[in-house]
């Protein structure tokens, strides 16, 4: 394939956003909806195509590389609007525009409010938008091409997380994860600029020349486990746990469900929230020369991968009890990159892409029917009523639950194995020695437990039992007419279930991917893992070659607590009630009202930060500050040369003040030149 | 075309005296034609700069420059104007900007036009003189020639506190002047006295050589009439209130151009004539510029009224724009120079915005708008579009400078800058904040139902700045191109530091020795 289709890649879904803008309102929801997923759709074949190139190149070809044009040349920065696609990239690039094609197809069912008939244009302008600036992020062969998609992935979800902009939370929902965002930005560019300066007169921005340089020349960032280049790793993952949602900037996140579901499908879930993984990834050869910041990606991950589903255990909103699963499962991957395992990591992005994509769109296919209804506590039975959802929905699950076969069984093993062989020098976030990925693991596993037991309980409280929905109900029980008054769920349209289908296929095959070694499936065995090699091996890895039996009985245990707490869960919440208040009793009351109330995370934030910045600024900057020390200082000057009390302001004689002004201001000068000259 | 620089900077002159003297409606279109007509011509300025400077000499590349033609010869005063890459590009934005002001200045003043359009004309020959004007007294001249319309701007077509905000912005403005002006004499002076003539050429007293001490004094009395113009942290408190008092017109150009002498002042003046003191204060003027980044950002985020929270915004950009300039490196001062550009178009756009609500609604309390978006859909448009511009989201010309601007600094200032990169969080929280109470939310009150969406007149005069806005972001080479060698030139001067520390501490021995070493690096 031609290098420069590279261009079109991203270059169409733009296309779609110019079309559509200029049509605005002339579009109907089918017209700018059709558009936008065959422009995404095109970038898909595309993308497929790249990819192939490189498969059936055999690794004689690195990457495929363009350059559309000079962006910026001034001094030491000299960067392009470039793309590469090398097979980490190449692969993102499918995930992104394949799931995305499909999220956008299924939009179409789903934005057909007629509430909304005048704005779904803007719906698919954004959406189009976030798919070009989602390809920028992850095919720009430098960090500034990168971040122009990191801000442009920024902007289209504060758009479409304040889509229905009227309603004043959404509109301050998409606010919130602008600016979290933005935190993490900070932290980027410092990261940044201190990584651009340590390089001197080797100083590139460009990928593939980092690499380069720090291959030939690791004392410039100091060396390895050097203390430059640990905290260039961990300005730039600052970055990350913005975009992606780690402790301690994963808080816009679950607001962010504000947004249309397709929304929380595409960029909250499966793409846009992978940016801080694929970062590292990206960055594997630097990462891998910081010890220390690999054991705090690590840490922070497997924390927030615990924390989040302590939340998700008690949240009642299917979307957000799906946030916090995101959140979770992001913090998964962050544990696979931060232990060195990264085509691990990267793994788990893409089948957690599929299923999680699946899940929300599930979830929104039951909203849709439910006519806006979010709270599980008023579903339950819809597997009878809605077949194709319930059913997929149950594969999302058994994916994410790690159900031994699908897709995430495979790529969450992967994940704790290697987390638990990990070498701890590479993991160095309390020294070298220090057995943290045992730790790690452990908090791994436990987190799995959680992780069956929230996707189990959000499972059996949709789609079975009985069905407890009705209150948005007006007494009108026609359900089967397929009216816009019909509130007796009911399946949804093909354009909408087909996605569903074709993600619950790629959730249960996903695995093939990225076979393990004990399967002896050989040329399937770990094929991601050869593919990618070109692009981490020069990060020199190390897990302990521990005997297989080790690895598989470690699987063995998590497979059957897995099981044991599905059991549980249908015990606990379909079954016998009871026991689910006798399990109540042994938990402290604090950890529930915690669990509940999200760590009260958010309030802490408020309390701590958010308010006294407000305050201070009001009270003591503006007030005192601005108003009575400085002012006080001019006015007082001004008052006292007038020789009257009388404030100045509108009566005061304005000629009188410039004499004063200038007789001071003279007296000022002519010290100042006594001063100059005399010295 | 031999007098180009001339015939744009005092076309406006000769066409305010005209338009004083017109009756209203006619002054409009006459100051409109004028104004338009000076952009026109100054558009060739662009493509007559060889930024190369291909056969000029030394480290200056003035260029098209008219003069010296003695003014006051005895004293070595002369009329001579040029321009670098620097000035060129100031100029243009002076240009673009007036008549946008102009235009947008037909519905919002009604009385006394003649006079307002006038003002504002001579208003723009004292911003192109000081940018152009390569004579230090002639430079002061035109810099106080600013000062008078301005002043009466403010004071007569204001709002209900003009006089107050008016005369502020006087005093401080003139406490700042006149310290320049002694320093001006004083290095004027020290030029006669080293070099035996006398020249008031900026291009002269580059040459002249001072012990640190006198530097110092006299960097201090630059900078502090230039900071006060910037306005940089803590003598920034008369912007406010010149900017809530000011008409739109007013507004915008005090934020677009005028603000920008400070800066150019800084690059043109303080630093290359004082290379010592400026670095040795360097750091000083680094902090106070990360602390009026963040400052500024917080104040203007708890402002109820908008034009008093972009007058703040203004504080905290400008900050960036200091922060660049004091990085003494290619990347810093270019991207400043290039945030100085951006803070002219997007801010300029902002208050433009502003004022556009403001006829329609007589008021600019946030509190007073919500749900606009689906009110005036275009007007929320633009309004976000600038806004993203003005918070520097990479792609609009924001980032380009913001990002160089930061980068720069780092370098020279690591502490500052790491403060002064916080206002990438804050410039969000105070912008997305007020977009999500004025543009979003529900249209709940009355009056703003009835607003009507910009017209075709206002969608003219935005229209040249979003196409820069996406133009500056997308391709800001040639921009940086026209720059980069002024900008490179500027720092040799600037960076002469270590050398003449060493001549410095020779000279305490003897004083020819100063003149000697310059002599021999010339």
């Amino acid at each position: 394939m031609n290098p420069a289709l590279l261009s079109l890649v991203p270059g169409f879904p733009l296309l779609g956003v110019i079309v559509i803008a200029l049509l605005n309102r002339k579009a109907s929801r089918v017209v700018a909806g059709s558009i936008a997923t065959a422009m995404v759709a095109l970038s898909a074949v595309l993308s497929f195509w790249t990819l192939f190139t490189l498969v059936g190149a055999h690794g004689e070809l690195e990457s495929l590389h363009t350059v559309l044009y000079r962006w910026i040349d001034v001094g030491g920065v000299d960067v392009n609007i470039a793309f590469m696609a090398d097979p980490l990239t190449a692969v993102m690039m499918c995930v992104v525009t394949g799931v995305g094609s499909l999220i956008h197809l299924y939009s179409i069912g789903y934005m057909d409010d007629p509430a909304d008939a005048n704005s779904t244009w803007r719906f698919f302008t954004y959406l189009n938008l976030f798919v070009f600036s989602m390809l920028l992020l992850i095919m720009g062969d430098n960090f500034l091409v990168m971040f122009v998609g990191w801000e442009g992935v920024g902007l289209c979800s504060y758009l479409l997380i304040g889509f229905w902009y009227s309603n004043t939370e959404f509109a301050k929902a998409g606010k919130k994860a602008f600016v979290t965002n933005r935190v993490g930005d900070f932290s980027f560019l410092l990261g940044l600029f201190l990584l651009f300066w340590s390089l001197g007169e080797h100083a590139t921005l460009q990928f593939s020349e980092l690499k380069e340089v720090l291959g030939a020349h690791p004392e410039l960032v100091g060396g390895h486990g050097g203390t430059l280049v640990t905290a260039i790793c961990l300005l730039l993952f600052g970055g990350a746990t913005g975009k992606s949602a780690q402790i301690p900037l994963f808080v816009w996140l679950p607001d962010a469900m504000a947004g249309p579901t397709p929304v929380s499908a595409l960029i909250h879930a499966a793409t846009m929230v992978t940016s801080g993984i694929y970062m590292i990834c990206r960055l594997n050869f630097l990462f891998a020369m910081a010890p220390v910041a690999m054991g705090a990606v690590a840490t922070i991950g497997a924390l927030t991968a615990f924390l989040a589903a302590t939340i998700a255990v008690s949240q009642n909103d299917i979307k957000k009890v799906l946030a916090y699963s995101t959140v979770s499962q992001l913090g998964y991957m962050f544990l696979g990159v931060g232990v060195g395992a990264f085509t691990a990591g990267f793994f788990h992005v893409i089948t957690h892409a599929f299923f999680k994509a699946l899940l929300f769109l599930g979830a929104g296919a039951v909203i849709h029917a439910m006519h806006h209804e979010q709270d599980m506590r008023h579903m339950g039975g819809l597997l009878g009523k809605m077949k194709i959802t319930g059913w997929t929905m149950i594969i999302a699950w058994l994916a994410i639950i790690g159900f031994p076969g699908f897709s995430g069984f495979f790529s969450k093993d992967e994940i704790l194995w290697l987390t638990f062989a990990a070498d701890p020098a590479q993991v160095a976030l309390f020294g070298p020695t220090v057995p943290l990925p045992k730790f790690l693991w452990g908090i791994g596993f436990i987190t799995a437990i959680l992780t069956a037991f929230y996707m189990s309980r959000l499972v059996f409280m949709t789609f079975f039992g009985e069905f407890r929905g009705g209150r948005h109900g007006h007494g009108d029980d026609h359900g089967d007419d397929g009216n816009a008054h019909a509130h007796e769920p009911h399946e949804v349209s093909p354009v909408m279930w087909g996605p569903l289908v074709v993600l619950a296929v790629l959730s249960v095959f996903g695995g093939l991917l990225n076979l393990p070694h004990w399967l002896h499936a050989g040329n399937l065995t770990g094929w991601l893992h050869h593919f990618l090699e070109p692009v981490f091996e020069d990060a020199h890895m190390r897990f302990d070659a521990a005997p297989e039996h080790l690895e598989l009985r470690i699987m063995a245990l998590t497979i059957g607590v897995v099981f044991f707490t599905i059991y549980a869960a249908w015990q606990m919440l379909m079954k016998n009630p009871e026991i689910k208040h006798q399990i109540e009793h042994f938990i402290p009351d604090f950890a529930i009202a915690g669990s509940i109330n999200k760590w009260w995370v958010d309030e802490l934030y408020e309390f701590a930060i958010i308010k006294p910045l407000v305050l201070g600024s009001r009270q003591v900057l503006w007030a005192i500050v601005d108003a009575l020390v400085i002012d006080g200082a001019v006015n007082g000057t001004a008052r006292l040369l007038s020789g009257a009390s009388r404030a100045y302001g509108q009566r005061v004689q304005v000629g009188k003040v410039q004499v004063y002004a200038l007789a001071l201001a003279s007296g000022a000068a002519l010290l100042i030149f006594a001063f100059a000259v005399g010295s | 075309m031999d007098h180009l620089l001339s015939i744009i900077t005092f076309l406006p002159l000769v066409g305010a005296l005209a338009v004083f003297a017109s009756p209203g409606a006619t002054a409009r279109w006459l100051a409109l034609g004028v104004s338009g007509l000076t952009f026109l011509l100054s558009v060739p300025l662009w493509f007559l700069y060889d930024p190369a400077g291909t056969g000029l000499e030394g480290w200056h590349t003035m260029q098209l420059v008219e003069g010296p033609y003695p003014w006051i010869a005895d004293l070595g005063i002369s009329y001579m104007v040029g321009i670098d890459g620097i000035a060129l590009l100031l100029v243009l934005l002076t240009t673009l900007l007036t008549p946008i002001v102009i235009y947008s200045s037909f519905s919002s003043v009604h009385e006394k036009v003649s006079q307002y359009m006038g003002f504002m004309l001579v208003l723009e020959t004292g911003m192109l003189g000081a940018f152009v004007a390569l004579d230090t007294f002639l430079f002061y001249v035109f810099w106080e020639l600013m000062l008078i319309p301005m002043y009466f701007i403010i004071g007569i077509w204001g709002g209900p506190n003009r006089i107050y905000a008016a005369v502020k912005f006087f005093i401080y403005t003139v406490v700042g002047s006149l310290l320049m002006l002694v320093a001006i004499l004083a290095l004027y002076f020290f030029h006669h006295a080293q070099q035996g003539f006398w020249s008031a050429s900026i291009l002269d007293l580059y040459h002249v050589v001072l012990p640190y001490r006198t530097e110092f004094w006299l960097f201090i009395a630059f900078a502090l009439a230039f900071a006060i113009k910037v306005p940089m942290f803590p003598v920034h408190t008369w912007l406010p209130d010149a900017h809530v008092q000011a008409p739109t017109g007013g507004s915008v150009i005090l934020a677009g151009v005028l603000l920008k002498l400070g800066t150019f002042g800084f690059l043109r003046y303080a630093m290359p004539l004082f290379p010592q003191a400026t670095h040795e204060l360097g750091p000083v003027i680094a902090g106070l510029a990360a602390i009026g980044i963040v400052y500024g950002a917080l104040v203007a985020m708890v402002q109820d009224d908008i034009k008093k929270l972009v007058a703040y915004s203004s504080v905290s950009h400008m900050g960036v724009v200091m922060l660049g300039l004091f990085s003494f490196n290619t990347e810093g001062v270019s991207g400043s120079v290039y945030q100085m550009l951006n803070h002219g178009l997007s801010t300029g756009a902002l208050f433009l915005l502003v004022g556009i609500i403001y006829e329609r609604r007589h008021t600019r309390l946030i509190a007073e708008y919500g749900g606009l978006a689906t009110a005036v859909p275009k007007f929320s448009v633009v309004m976000l579009i600038v806004t993203f511009s003005s918070i520097g989201l990479p792609g609009l010309n924001g980032f380009i400078g913001e990002a160089l601007s930061l980068l720069g600094s780092f370098h020279a200032h690591p502490v500052a800058t790491v403060v002064g990169t916080s206002g990438v969080i804050f410039g969000a929280v105070y912008m997305l904040w007020m977009v999500q109470r004025v543009i979003f939310g529900p249209l709940t009150n009355q009056a703003n139902k009835e607003l009507t969406d910009l017209t075709g007149r206002e969608i003219l005069y935005l229209a040249p700045i979003l196409a820069l806005i996406f133009v500056m972001g997308l391709a800001p080479r040639p921009f940086l191109q026209v720059m980069e060698p002024s900008v490179d030139r500027v720092l040799q001067q600037v960076n002469r530091e270590v050398d003449l520390l060493a001549v410095t501490e020779s000279a305490a021995h003897s004083g020819d020795a100063v003149r000697g070493a310059h002599g021999g690096e010339r």
